[in-house]
């Protein structure tokens, strides 16, 4: 089993084409690879325009729990591989915040993989984005709310 | 003891990047390190749950707290992805 988690500044490059090259080697008895990328949205909440999301991050134990949540799904849902890059940093819309990978024995195994550890991320890791849009500075909480900035 | 208090997020706002906090004792809970930090820089007032990492685990406010410039950080819930 392997399992690739990280950390990434915005100016590290994601080279996905050589990510799934090496996923389709991997190992023969895997017929299945899910892959997710996270985007920066231009729109939120009845169409405030974002101009940036600023991510920060608590790297060490980010990293710690990246692993801990990739090596739990890999033996849950047999997984030959599992990859969790983590973009931080100034992000534009369109730009890539979040890679999730998984390699499995069969699709139902992989999708289901690649979503759980997609939500895992969002409440497990220690995180955060501030939303820099039309209206002003947010710190976004949780999964919901929203906090406008002090000034 | 001094405990370094490492805010993340809206917390930032209201503490700047680092907080050294001193107790008399040797030791501490997180519940008292939270409490000092409400009373000093009204963090209760933000309105949003906090969240203590101590050594890359969560802990409770039953966490006992040893030792000399031990690295707390204080975090909001998390919104990566």
């Amino acid at each position: 089993m392997l399992i690739d988690v990280r950390i990434l500044d915005r100016n590290e490059q994601l080279d996905l084409n050589s990510l799934v090259s090496t996923m389709l080697r991997l190992d023969e008895r895997c017929g299945a690879i899910t892959l997710f990328i996270g985007l920066v949205k231009g729109l939120v909440e009845e169409n405030k325009r974002v101009h940036e999301l600023e991510y920060t991050v608590v790297k060490e134990a980010a990293l710690e729990i990246m692993g801990k949540i990739a090596r739990e799904e890999a033996e849950k849902y047999k997984l030959s591989h599992v990859v969790i890059w983590h973009r931080v940093g100034s992000l534009k819309p369109g730009e890539v915040t979040i890679i999730i990978a998984v390699l499995a024995e069969n699709r139902k195994n992989s999708f289901a993989a690649a979503e759980e550890i997609l939500e895992r991320v969002k409440k497990e890791v220690p995180i955060f984005k501030l939303e820099k849009r039309s209206n002003g500075e947010y710190w976004v909480i949780g999964s919901e709310l929203r906090v406008k900035r002090e000034k | 003891m001094r405990v370094v208090v490492k805010p993340y997020s809206v917390f930032r706002d209201r503490l700047g990047d680092e907080v050294i906090l001193e107790f008399n004792e040797n030791k501490v809970v997180v519940r008292d390190i939270l409490l000092k930090l409400g009373s000093l820089y009204g963090i209760n007032g933000i309105g949003v749950k906090t969240i203590v990492i101590i050594g890359n685990e969560i802990v409770s406010e039953d966490y006992v707290v040893e030792g000399d410039h031990v690295v707390l950080y204080l975090v909001p819930p998390f919104s990566g992805g």
